[in-house]
C-alpha cells in the first residue's frame, strides 16, 4: 500500500499543537506551570502519580489542575492515532512488518526508561521545551540548544553504524 | 474536570495529526543532521511559530496566560546545568529509540510492538523516576547548591 502524506499535515500538526497548548492554558486550566497544555513527559507523569497516590495511596504532588480527575492527554492521543491508523488502514501493514530482532527490543524498552527519568528531571518533553521559548523563558531556550545537541550527538553515534 | 475534558479532547485531535503526519519533535533535527532534510524541521518550527502566536493573542484576549513572558526563568546555575544534562540525555536516547515520546505514543497506536515496548519501559521509568531516582536527584540538588 503506497503511503500518502500531505505536505503541510507536519506544519499543519505543529502550528495546532502550540495553538492547542495555549488555548489549553488559557480556557481550560490545564496549569500550573505555565506552557504545560501538551507535555509528554508531564502528562503520562500525572496519569502514572495519580494512579499511585488513588490505587497505593501514596501522596505524590500532582498539579491543582488534576488533582481530581487525571490528565488524558495521552489516551486521546493513543486514540485519535489509532483513528486515523484504522481509517488509512496503516494499522494493519505495521502489525504485519517484520518482528524486531531480541536487541532492538531490549534497546526499546532502555531507551523508554531512560528518556522518561532524563525528560522528568527536565521537567518537559521536547515539545513542551518549544512551548517554553514560544512563553518567552530563558531556561526553555537552554534546553532547546541542549536538545539540539542532544540530537548532534547521536547522529554521531548513528553515523558511525 | 474542564482540564480533563480538555486533554481528552486536545489529545485526540493532536493523535489524529500526529499518525497522519509523522510529526516528532527530535526527528527534525535528526534528518536535518544527516541528510539535510528540512521536512519534519518545519513541523517543530510551526509548533514554535503557534506557541508564540497562540500565547500572545490569548493574553491579548484575556485568557489565563500567567507570568507572560517567562523571561529569566533560571534559578541557579547548577540547577540550570543539571537541567541541560539531563536535556542532552534526553535529546540522545530519544533520537536512539527513532523518536520523541509524541511520535512513540503515535506509532504504539498504528501497531508498532517496538514503541509499544518502548511504551513499556518508559512508564516503568516513570514509577522508578518518583520512587528512586527523585531521592537521588534531590541529594544532588542539595549537594551543588
Amino acid at each position: 500500500m503506497k503511503l500518502k502524506i500531505n505536505p503541510n499535515y507536519i506544519v499543519i500538526t505543529g502550528f495546532t499543537i502550540g495553538i492547542a497548548a495555549a488555548a489549553a492554558q488559557a480556557f481550560f486550566d490545564v496549569q500550573p506551570p505555565q506552557a504545560y497544555g501538551v507535555c509528554l513527559i508531564g502528562h503520562p507523569s500525572i496519569l502514572v502519580k495519580w494512579f499511585m497516590n488513588h490505587i497505593f495511596g501514596m501522596h505524590l504532588p500532582i498539579s491543582t489542575a488534576f488533582l481530581v480527575y487525571p490528565s488524558l492527554l495521552v489516551a486521546g492521543i493513543t486514540g485519535g492515532a489509532l483513528f486515523s491508523s484504522i481509517k488509512s488502514g496503516e494499522f494493519k501493514t505495521t502489525l504485519k512488518m517484520k518482528p524486531a530482532s531480541t536487541r532492538s527490543k531490549f534497546n526499546a524498552i532502555l531507551f523508554g526508561f531512560l528518556v522518561a527519568n532524563f525528560g522528568l528531571i527536565v521537567g518537559a518533553c521536547p515539545i513542551r521545551t518549544a512551548l517554553l521559548v514560544s512563553y518567552g523563558s530563558v531556561l526553555g531556550g537552554i534546553m532547546l540548544a541542549a536538545i539540539i545537541f542532544g540530537v548532534f550527538l547521536a547522529t554521531l553515534r548513528l553515523r558511525r553504524s | 474536570m474542564l482540564a480533563f475534558i480538555a486533554t481528552l479532547v486536545i489529545g485526540l485531535v493532536l493523535g489524529y495529526l500526529g499518525q497522519r503526519s509523522r510529526f516528532c519533535a527530535v526527528s527534525g533535527f535528526r534528518d536535518w543532521f544527516l541528510i539535510r532534510d528540512t521536512r519534519l524541521l518545519k513541523g517543530y518550527g510551526a509548533l514554535l511559530a503557534g506557541g508564540v502566536l497562540g500565547y500572545a493573542f490569548f493574553k491579548l484576549i484575556g485568557g489565563k496566560i500567567l507570568n507572560y513572558p517567562l523571561g529569566m526563568d533560571i534559578g541557579t546555575a547548577g540547577g540550570a546545568a543539571v537541567i541541560a544534562i539531563a536535556a542532552i540525555g534526553m535529546a540522545y536516547f530519544s533520537t536512539l529509540a527513532d523518536g520523541c515520546p509524541f511520535r512513540q505514543h503515535v506509532a504504539a497506536a498504528t501497531g508498532s510492538t517496538t514503541s509499544l515496548l518502548y511504551l513499556l519501559g518508559f512508564y516503568t521509568g516513570i514509577v522508578y523516576f518518583f520512587l528512586v531516582t527523585t531521592n537521588i536527584v534531590s541529594i544532588i540538588s542539595k549537594l551543588i547548591t
